[in-house]
């Protein structure tokens, strides 16, 4: 309860950072539109897939994993969010990695009232590459089986002929138990790994040091702020789940171009949005716990 | 910034070029937007227009004209007839379903879809008898094909449905006939593999337990090694022991699923009942 009462000038003081960071220093967006940019990029690529030339490449690999039926229109709307979804677990590992070490050294430098140098950041990032792929391979990968694991416990649970789960239904549980249980699981992750960046670029750690120092930061020192800073921007992301949920009503109800609609929306909001202000914020937020 | 706007400008005008063609999912495309013109009338045809149909049926119809060789043509073209058959106006449909016959001629299934969606017609119009003649046309000039193998079934069950015992002991007897008719000519093949199923089927719905026995018989003697016989075993021993009582072929049958079939997946159900039956 101490911790919590603690908590709420050091985010004060946080967010106030944040923001004045963003306000004088727009550079700092640069690192999240390319990796946005990328983005929208693959979720074209995605979306004309099923189309001459592009399904002489993406075909093959549709029909082997999912099926010929999502080469066709509109089955195709079906298959776009994981699609998408496995490209943005890609471009992170590869891109996202790379660009949000070069945005934490942007924050670093404007928080030494240096310069900023974006060649300089993104050569410091770059040096690191290597570590920084790891981690958010490892942070990435742990997120997506996780999921996945105990999306898959669940079905099997229910298709082994279990009517309930602690009173509750299998709609219940499929449905907003388990985007509840997704949520938390994305949460308490990138909160646990939020800090190996920082202490990669900002404290020059090694890898493994990085990730079990940013463990400890976020276990023993900042657990509510970092769920905080970390868990409150995310919510912003809910529409979107919730969108993305069912795509049979939306495009039953609107047209199934709207699945794209939507998915730009969740790269526009999850990309522009919640990863700036997640990553600086709990990168000010590590600055500022340092000096103290 | 400069190469970043470049690559996204190149990545646009890219998609740009790939959105244009006139691939088949291009046609698909097109094909979905017309039957959601077509779907506002399938779910309210009273409501609709005819105004509305006749333009739903002006789509349709330049999409068949335009994609001739398109399997979705096909379809454009026996969703005009569902149309007119949906809101009442059966004379257009048969006349559309005419015109498909000399249209698809080369193609058996897709004539008998034609011949039976005119027979349904009139079906719902409640003239039977003219509905008939068109059934059994199927069963005359298409019957290998997936409507012809099913339609002497469908026969029989009107009748059950329409509370007339007596016609569709009748109609399930000459079904019977029909599909030993095709078996005696085709020997061997895959019709008349399905044509014998179908034969047990039809024994199994007048309960002529003994019937069905011989037919399975006779398929498992004929096609052994040739086609998966497994399903057709189980379906023996579940009659030998539920409507026979012969508990003892019932465990010969499924022994023999077992051991002719050992990777099937109906191994589990056959040691099961094999279990199930050993207790009794």
């Amino acid at each position: 309860m101490s911790q919590q009462i603690s908590s709420i000038p050091l985010i004060k003081k946080v967010c106030k950072t944040t923001l004045q960071f963003f306000k004088n220093n727009p550079a700092l967006f640069l690192p999240f539109i390319i990796f946005a940019a990328v983005e929208s990029i693959a979720l074209i690529l995605c979306y004309f897939a099923p189309r001459t030339p592009l399904i002489f490449i993406f075909g093959p690999i549709i029909r082997t994993f999912w099926g010929e039926r999502f080469l066709h229109y509109p089955f195709n709307f079906f298959l776009l969010p994981k699609l998408t979804s496995l490209s943005r677990f890609a471009l992170s590992t590869i891109f996202g990695s790379l660009l949000t070490g070069m945005a934490v050294a942007i924050a670093f430098d404007i928080y030494n009232k240096k310069e900023v140098n974006l060649k300089a950041s993104f050569k410091s990032a770059a040096k690191k590459y290597i570590d920084l792929f790891t981690i958010v391979f490892i942070f990435s990968a742990l997120f997506y089986f996780l999921v996945k694991i105990i999306a898959e416990g669940l079905l099997q649970y229910f298709l082994a002929g279990h009517s309930k789960l602690l009173f509750l239904k299998p709609a219940l549980w499929m449905g907003p138990i388990l985007l509840c249980i997704n949520f938390i699981i994305a949460l308490f992750i990138q909160s646990a790994f939020i800090y190996a960046i920082p202490l990669l670029i900002i404290g020059k750690e090694k890898l493994i040091h990085s990730i079990t120092g940013s463990f400890r930061l976020f276990f023993k020192k900042l657990l509510i702020p970092t769920l905080i800073l970390v868990g409150l921007p995310m919510l912003i992301y809910i529409p979107i789940v919730l969108l993305n949920y069912n795509p049979a009503i939306l495009i039953d109800k609107f047209f199934p171009e709207f699945i794209l609609v939507v998915l730009f929306l969740g790269i526009v909001i999850s990309s522009l949005i919640i990863d700036p202000i997640v990553t600086i914020s709990t990168a000010s937020l590590y600055l500022i716990s340092e000096q103290k | 910034m400069k190469r970043i706007t470049a690559l996204i400008i190149l990545s646009c005008f890219f998609a740009f070029l790939v959105g244009c063609g006139s691939d088949q999912y291009a046609i698909e495309k097109q094909y979905y937007q017309a039957q959601k013109q077509a779907e506002k009338i399938f779910k309210n045809p009273h409501a609709s227009p005819p105004k509305e149909l006749e333009k739903v049926v002006g789509i349709l119809n330049n999409f068949a004209k335009k994609y001739p060789q398109n399997n979705l043509a096909v379809s454009a073209d026996f969703d005009i007839a569902r149309l007119y058959i949906i809101k009442e106006e059966y004379d257009k449909a048969r006349m559309h379903l005419k015109t498909l016959l000399s249209k698809y001629s080369k193609s058996e299934a897709i004539c008998s879809e034609a011949v039976f969606l005119t027979g349904n017609s009139y079906q719902i119009e409640d003239k039977w008898d003219l509905a008939l003649e068109q059934f059994k046309k199927i069963m005359r000039e298409y019957p290998l094909t997936l409507r012809g193998l099913n339609i002497p079934i469908y026969i029989a069950q009107y009748y059950k449905i329409k509370y007339q015992p007596d016609k569709m002991l009748v109609a399930y007897q000459e079904a019977i006939n029909h599909y030993q008719a095709l078996a005696d000519k085709h020997p061997d093949s895959p019709p008349a593999y399905n044509a014998y199923l179908l034969a047990a089927q039809c024994y199994m719905e007048i309960k002529d337990w003994q019937n069905v026995i011989n037919t399975f018989n006779t398929i498992l003697e004929t096609y052994k090694g040739k086609v998966n016989l497994d399903a057709v075993l189980l379906d023996m021993a579940l009659l030998y022991n539920r409507e026979l009582k012969d508990k003892l072929k019932a465990k010969e049958t499924l022994e023999r699923l077992i051991k002719d079939y050992p990777r099937s997946r109906l191994v589990k159900t056959a040691t099961a009942l094999l279990k199930e039956l050993g207790n009794k």
